[in-house]
């Protein structure tokens, strides 16, 4: 008994000493070596597109940077909630959130938010796209039937989305767009929630992302009808290709949601030059996240900073002013730096 | 088909059996029963933080670390609800009800030991039920749509307002609408409309389930226990930690109905163990022939729950595997790390890699034996935590409320939230409003209300539905029942009832044989 | 709970009070939920409106303590008497001055000090001060040397804080507050 007690004794010496030890080591412009775990915000709930995203490039980092990356989920109002507890926090850069760039970007004109991209340095890792998909036991075998039976029966067929600022949600108005119809939009906690209720038949359509959808085509519960792109989606597992919504609407002009890690762009520099030099050497190239994603049927496209916020601001416009024009926003997105597409 | 699932199993288990793979067992059920006793830490929290420090192993050694966390940390709740009254986890509150009176009575080890038996029997059943039914009964837990799930919070609620206010109901039920509104407070998950916070900024992202818990059961405890100005120091003996077959095989019917309902509604998505728990409880108090007991110490209530909220976890992977639809917040975690590791499970999990079912059951096994057998082992040990004086035991207990609440967010906002449900939970206690209600209404709040407004908008605004689909107007007579059944006239019109039928009854069968 | 037995008689007092809280609070809930944005400006469904939810849990929780307050009344419970010596009374009572000490100390740890000292030192104190304040103020728990009482509350707070910080920093990956 005694001798455990001295153990213990020690041990919490040693403990408090290390602690007390913490954060006492030099800058370096270049390199940054945290001295203790980071924590990535995840401001969406475990298993979404962002969860899946970000838990394995979690791990890359951890091995990268030699200490620990802690994914803490945090989901509420389209990944406000999360986001703004990143902004609220200490910037050292041992903070980050992440999530797809479209949300970031409109929290402001969607008066979730006063934050836009300026206050971040993006770093991101896949692209997603929308499918439209029906029930397997619904009549519409194509596109144009599901198009015609939403004139046909205005305002009475259900589209499964996961809300407001969703990719389901931006997709089903951006076909409004083009092609005026009234539907019903009922909304989901996520992505998944919605795939889930539209196998289970509680509603009869959803626009969520190829890679929420993808196990549900594959077994054949769920049928693709188009995807929002101006190529054929092939699935792995899948013979048939799923069309893309061209085929029907030749001018539709989509791009691709991107969905990385956000850090704060006033944290020390030497965070930001740490991360690109990884993102720049480790990240492009990594099999295992491209493998990840083709299995999860989104497009790996690793880039940071300038780059990655060229990449992804079609979307942002696309997003920010359709939400305007549905009277989504409190603000017109030029106010806020984000010119019509 | 039973044969090839058999040996299938058997496969996979001997697998499992190297040096390595058992040590991972150990430690990782170890560390859940850990996690589980601190009060704040949950499984899913657990679950998230292996799977990240996992995902260097191979594919099935992460998974298998990770459902040892699930089990043990499901487990180790039990300890803390049975020694100090402070569930570790939501679903655990079941337990504290019988369980932390046999402790005072002396009887802490007899509870543990019968709590541990209750889980692994629990988990069995769920493991069996799992390798058996995956396919039926994940395609069934897809009947329950929004209409059914706003009946189900309904449900829980009023179950757990009529089982821990035995005495008067009502109260139980204020508790559980509270807990209701408080899940309102901030962002709701439909529009992103932020409710009742009034500016504030911490609150408009609403109230954690955890740091209330922590402050109305652990904080509110403590205050309980430091106002008196003498307290008994509770004896207790330990003859027998392992419970008697005698004892077990006396509960049978309790024990197999809690582990096959357990296992349902874990399936059930979004419904965990928390429910589970209350849910098997109350059936057991119905047909108990000692309902009197319940609330009191019986050992009946504890397993039930206990056996209930295991066989949930075993349960909850089954839309797992056979839908992708994760069961429970924990089992949301599992899935994703699954994903991380390149398994998809889905509904072509069994035409693609059937192995992987079996997998699953064998590590359910191996988690579920080391429960046990950590389980049983330092139970002298653990008890003796009651022989510590308050004056010493508290602050500790304290302490863990104040870092559990924070470890969650990192916001010291939780902090403040513990402490003020510590004293909201404490006035209500002193009030005789149980606070196990308000807790279980904090989990089903969201449940209720975007599942409430979706059937709502569905439906166009019409209510039939709500009465008219099939399991729906199933658990709407249920609640009925739940509601009316309390009332005294109900009472004593059903003893009258009773009685005639059991007089006719045997009239009848005295002609017969007459 | 044992020491409910005497307290039985004011319970309808207390129901009486808390009933006219709850009817107060459930009027609130359901005024602020009426009065809630319909959110029609972005088209949204007004069966989805973010107040129905609230405002129906306002009218259950109303009629609930609606029942509780009718309840209380017919028991007697609205004869409601404070006089001077049995405010007097509560307050000198042991049992409420152990109340107020233990959530006194509390409070002060979790919003005084936690986030404002550093992590560890913070708890040692709190450890420290709530062990010695009931053992040697209160003083009815165990009755040993004043230096015994002192040595152990100091070992047991510095095990305490040390643990828990080491525990929740590099086992569960916390950043202490």
């Amino acid at each position: 008994m005694k001798k455990l007690i001295v153990m213990i004794a020690v041990l919490a010496v040693v403990a408090v000493a290390m602690v007390f030890a913490r954060g006492v080591r030099e800058e370096d412009p270049d390199v940054w070596e945290p001295t203790r775990p980071i924590t990535v915000v995840v401001p969406w709930g475990a298993g979404g597109s962002t969860d899946q995203t970000v838990r394995p490039l979690a791990a890359v980092l951890e091995e990268e940077l030699g200490q620990s990356v802690v994914v803490v989920n945090t989901p509420g109002a389209t990944g406000s909630v999360g986001t703004a507890e990143v902004l609220n926090a200490r910037r050292d850069g041992y903070t980050w959130t992440s999530g797809a760039v479209k949300d970031l970007a409109t929290y402001r004109v969607r008066d979730l938010l006063e934050t836009d991209l300026d206050d971040w340095v993006l770093f991101l890792s896949l692209a997603q796209v929308n499918v439209v998909s029906v029930n397997k036991d619904e009549p519409y075998q194509d596109f144009a039937e599901l198009a015609q039976a939403f004139l046909d029966r205005p305002g009475e067929i259900d589209v499964g989305t996961a809300g407001v600022g969703s990719a389901g949600h931006t997709a089903i108005q951006l076909i409004n767009r083009y092609r005026p119809i009234e539907y019903t939009e009922v909304t989901y906690g996520g992505g998944a929630p919605a795939v889930t209720a539209t196998v289970a038949g509680e509603v009869p359509v959803t626009t969520q992302l190829a890679s929420e959808q993808v196990d549900m085509i594959r077994a054949g519960e769920l049928r693709p009808l188009a995807v929002l792109s101006d190529e054929p989606l092939k699935l792995e597992g899948v013979d048939e290709e799923i069309p893309p919504i061209t085929n029907w609407i030749p001018e539709f002009e989509a791009a691709p949601i991107y969905f990385g890690i956000f850090v704060p762009a006033d944290v020390p520099q030497n965070v930001i030059n740490t991360l690109g030099r990884i993102w720049d050497e480790t990240i492009v190239g990594n099999e295992r996240l491209e493998q990840l994603a083709l299995e999860s049927a989104s497009v790996f496209a690793p880039k940071w900073g300038e780059e990655a916020r060229t990449a992804a601001f079609p979307m942002v416009q696309l997003d920010a002013w359709l939400a305007y024009e549905m009277g989504d926003t409190v603000m017109r997105p030029d106010e806020a730096g984000i010119p019509r597409p | 088909m039973l044969t090839q699932g058999i040996q299938l199993f058997v496969q996979e288990l001997s697998n499992f059996l190297t040096l390595r793979t058992l040590f991972d067992v150990l430690w990782a059920t170890q560390l859940g029963m850990i996690v589980g006793m601190l009060p704040g830490l949950t499984a899913t929290m657990g679950v998230a933080l292996m799977t990240t420090l996992t995902f260097h192993l191979p594919p099935t050694n992460a998974v298998l670390i990770l459902m040892c966390m699930y089990i043990g940390a499901i487990y180790g709740g039990g300890r803390t609800a049975i020694l100090l009254n402070i569930p570790g986890t939501p679903a655990n509150a079941a337990t504290a009800v019988d369980g932390h009176p046999l402790a005072r009575a002396g009887r802490a080890g007899e509870a543990i030991g019968i709590g541990t038996t209750g889980s692994f029997i629990g988990s069995v059943i769920g493991m069996l039920l799992l390798a058996t039914f995956t396919p039926i009964i994940g395609r069934f837990a897809l009947r329950f749509q929004s209409f059914e799930f706003f009946w189900l919070a309904i449900f829980g609620v009023v179950i757990s307002g009529n089982l821990t206010a035995p005495k008067d109901p009502l109260k139980g039920w204020i508790s559980g609408f509270l807990g209701l509104f408080v899940a309102m407070i901030g962002m709701e998950a439909i529009h992103a409309h932020v409710r009742f916070s009034f500016g504030h900024r911490p609150l408009s992202g609403g109230i954690d389930l955890i740091p209330a818990m922590v402050g109305a059961f652990g904080f509110s405890e403590i205050i309980s226990m430091m106002k008196h100005t003498r307290v008994e120091l509770i004896q207790t003996k330990i003859e027998r930690v392992i419970p008697r077959l005698k004892t077990i095989w006396g509960f049978k019917r309790t024990i197999t109905r809690s582990g096959i309902v357990g296992t349902f509604i874990g399936a059930i998505p979004g419904v965990g163990e928390d429910i589970a728990a209350w849910v098997n409880y109350d059936l057991a108090m119905r047909s108990s022939k000692k309902p009197e007991e319940f609330g009191k110490g019986s050992l009946e209530g504890l397993i039930a729950s206990e056996t209930g909220n295991n066989a949930a976890v075993a349960g909850a992977m089954i839309p797992v595997l056979s839908l992708a639809i994760p069961g429970s917040a924990p089992a949301a975690v599992l899935l994703a790390a699954m994903f991380i590791h390149g398994v998809r499970p889905g509904p072509l999990i069994m035409v693609e890699n059937p192995a992987f079912v079996s997998s699953v059951v064998a590590m359910v096994f191996l988690g579920t034996v080391a429960m046990l057998v950590l389980g049983l082992s330092a139970v002298k040990q653990i008890v003796k935590v009651l022989l510590v004086p308050r004056s010493k035991l508290m602050p500790i207990v304290f302490t863990l409320c104040v870092i559990g609440a924070f470890a969650i967010n990192s916001r010291t906002f939780d902090i403040g939230v513990m402490v003020m449900f510590g004293l909201l939970g404490y006035a209500m206690r002193e009030m005789d409003y149980p606070v196990a209600p308000m807790v279980l209404g904090i989990i089903l709040g969201e449940i209720l209300d975007t599942n409430l407004r979706r059937a709502l908008v569905i439906s166009r605004g019409d209510l039939t539905p709500f009465f008219t689909r099939p399991i729906s107007f199933a658990l709407f007579v249920i609640v009925l029942l739940s509601l009316v059944s309390r009332t005294s006239w109900f009472i004593s019109g059903r003893k009258a009832l009773t009685g005639a039928i059991v007089g006719a009854v045997r009239a009848m069968v005295g002609r017969v044989r007459g | 709970m044992g020491d409910k037995v005497n307290e039985d008689k004011g319970m309808p007092r207390a129901d009486f009070v808390t009933g006219l809280v709850l009817l107060g609070f459930s009027a609130a809930v359901l005024y602020f939920s009426v009065t809630m944005p319909r959110l029609e400006h972005r088209g949204i469904n007004p069966l989805s409106a973010p107040g129905v939810v609230p405002g129906l849990l306002g009218v259950v929780i109303g009629v609930c303590s609606l029942a509780l307050l009718i309840r209380a009344v017919v028991r007697g419970g609205y004869r409601l008497t404070l006089s001077g010596g049995s405010l007097a009374a509560f307050v000198s009572s042991s049992v409420v001055r152990r109340i107020i000490v233990t959530v006194a100390i509390c409070l002060v740890y979790a919003w005084g000090l936690v986030g404002r000292v550093h992590y560890t030192l913070a708890t040692f104190l709190f450890v420290l001060v709530f062990v010695l304040f009931f053992e040697l103020v209160f003083g009815q728990e165990e009755r040993r040397s004043l230096a015994r009482t002192v040595w152990t509350a100091t070992l047991e707070a510095a095990l305490v804080a040390g643990i828990v910080s080491a525990v929740f920093q590099y086992l569960f990956l916390v950043a202490l507050p």
